[in-house]
């Protein structure tokens, strides 16, 4: 296993910058039980814009720099598109066709297939960001 | 207690000859003497116990009890009436929950547990204490981290009914004095059930110069199969246990209307039991008893103290629970490495421990995280393997932090 294929710099830096404040009242709060990541979020608008969005996530670097560099991804995305990209995600993790230029710098996680165990840490704040639009799971 | 020599009697290490395995909390790695056991079970004696006349299921039969005896022995139970098979730790602290307590606790009563449960010895207890109306309390831990037996004293009371401990944390590693938790339950009347899943596998038990009410434990974390376990309970205890389940094997006569159970502990084990389970458990505690428990433990503890006082003088490494080792069970984090994070470094290097909350999820709320790392060594581990730990977490907080 090479561990610089999993942990990249650029998760690594993002990891870094993700929001961990957690002073808001959560729509949606997900934690993964066996490892205590977990994520909060909320916002004013859910559909067909997010508006006001609130994230707060404290975990590992896999779930941390997946939470900051999805942020990053969604910016300016209706509702509709998010649910693309976490589609596209989700894909990505369970060997499925995915569109890669629609995911950008999210194809950092693709190593993380190799981690069976670790899918739920990247998946963390994508399920979170579908739950908090459609108000139920990702039926997949 | 020679690691090296009883390694040789685990085939999965010369399956595995780089592999470093700290998870023995999870459960342990079985001797060729146990796999060997089950295997000849198969082979040799193939036949369901208690039915039928022929001589092939008599000897089983016979092999099978002369299992209970020897595990009642084992933890010298008064009776081998007294153990009860299960599936393991879990289920006889439910089937004990279920079948006894459900209908002894009443609205009012107390339940008393530590603040360092596992999961299986805390969830059933706040699930009856909800349905009943009961309160169930917590024992907290002192500054060294070990249960703190003067809040004990004030915490079990006449309204207390059950006390219900793990004789070992399967976080902290430290052992519980359950001899005086005992003593304090009896002066109030109240039984104590002790969770063995840890203790089981390390400490000699005496159910009798100890004479607590219940012990649960497990046969996977002692070298025996997984899906066996162990139910002790007084007899006049599981003489007034409610039956589980009903159907084939615990009967003495049916009719079409109801039907006469027989004695315990068979009227508590409906169906076919899992006979390859008892036989594995059997040969674990037969492999066990050579080695000599009081070795064991010496073993286990010789190497939990020597790992923690490596990782103690780590800098930038937090070691939780007792500074003085009982067990081989060690928890710790190192700062700035989430323990998933860690674990899968570890992994890399081959070195397998686990992370997370371990089952014991109010426990590592109460050490301020949200998880640890946790090695837990048994008695074929090294002192080798404890130094190459610490250089690979050294390696690690270069990897990580860009520092050592």
């Amino acid at each position: 296993m090479d561990l610089s294929n999993i942990y990249q710099r650029i998760i690594m830096q993002k990891a870094s910058e993700c929001p961990n404040n957690n002073q808001f009242d959560s729509d949606v709060h997900l934690t993964n039980p066996t490892c205590g990541d977990n994520i909060s979020m909320a916002a004013d608008e859910k559909n067909p814009n997010i508006e006001n969005l609130q994230v707060s996530c404290d975990g590992c670097i896999i779930c941390k720099g997946a939470t900051q560099m999805m942020l990053e991804a969604i910016q300016d995305k209706s509702a509709d598109q998010i649910n693309e990209l976490v589609l596209n995600m989700s894909k990505m993790m369970t060997h499925e066709h995915y569109n890669e230029e629609l995911l950008g710098d999210l194809v950092a996680f693709k190593s993380v297939v190799h981690l069976p165990i670790r899918i739920k840490c990247a998946m963390l704040p994508f399920k979170a960001i579908y739950q908090l639009i459609n108000g139920d799971d990702i039926n997949r | 207690m020679d690691s090296l020599n009883i390694r040789h009697h685990f085939p999965i290490f010369k399956e595995h000859s780089d592999m470093i395995y700290f998870d023995n909390a999870a459960t342990t790695q079985k001797p060729k003497y146990v796999i060997d056991a089950i295997s000849n079970f198969y082979t040799h004696h193939n036949f369901n116990v208690h039915r039928s006349v022929y001589t092939h299921a008599g000897e089983t039969t016979e092999m099978f009890e002369q299992s209970r005896k020897n595990i009642a022995s084992f933890i010298n139970a008064g009776s081998a009436k007294e153990i009860v098979f299960s599936a393991g730790t879990t289920d006889s602290i439910n089937l004990i929950a279920n079948g006894y307590y459900a209908k002894h606790i009443k609205a009012g009563d107390e339940i008393v547990v530590s603040i360092a449960e596992h999961h299986s010895n805390l969830l059933p207890w706040q699930k009856i204490a909800k349905n009943n109306g009961a309160t169930l309390k917590f024992i907290p831990l002192n500054e060294d981290a070990n249960l703190d037996l003067n809040a004990a004293s004030q915490i079990i009371s006449d309204k207390t009914k059950l006390v219900a401990v793990t004789a070992v944390s399967n976080v902290l590693g430290n052992i519980n004095p359950i001899d005086q938790l005992t003593t304090l339950a009896h002066e109030h009347g109240a039984d104590i059930l002790v969770d063995g899943a840890q203790a089981a596998p390390e400490l000699p038990i005496d159910v009798q110069k100890t004479p607590i009410d219940w012990l649960a434990f497990s046969g996977h974390k002692m070298m025996a199969p997984t899906g066996i376990g162990v139910l002790y309970g007084k007899q006049d205890l599981l003489e007034n246990m409610d039956i589980p389940r009903v159907g084939g094997e615990m009967i003495e006569s049916v009719s079409t209307t109801d039907h006469k159970v027989k004695d315990i502990p068979y009227r508590l084990e409906a169906g076919t039991p899992n006979i390859e389970g008892v036989i594995g458990l059997d040969a674990a505690i037969s492999y066990l008893k050579e080695l000599k428990m009081t070795n064991v433990q010496k073993q286990c503890e010789k190497l939990g103290q020597y790992l923690y006082d490596q990782l103690n003088v780590l800098d930038g490494v937090s070691v939780y629970g007792p500074t003085k080792r009982q067990t081989g069970i060690v928890s710790f984090n190192v700062d700035n490495i989430h323990p998933h994070d860690a674990a899968t470094f570890l992994d890399s290097k081959n070195i397998d421990v686990r992370a997370g909350q371990h089952c014991a999820e109010p426990l590592t709320h109460k050490l301020g995280v949200n998880a640890t790392l946790r090695a837990s060594l048994y008695i074929y581990n090294t002192i080798e393997e404890c130094n190459r730990l610490v250089d690979c977490i050294n390696e690690m907080k270069e990897f990580f932090n860009g520092s050592k």
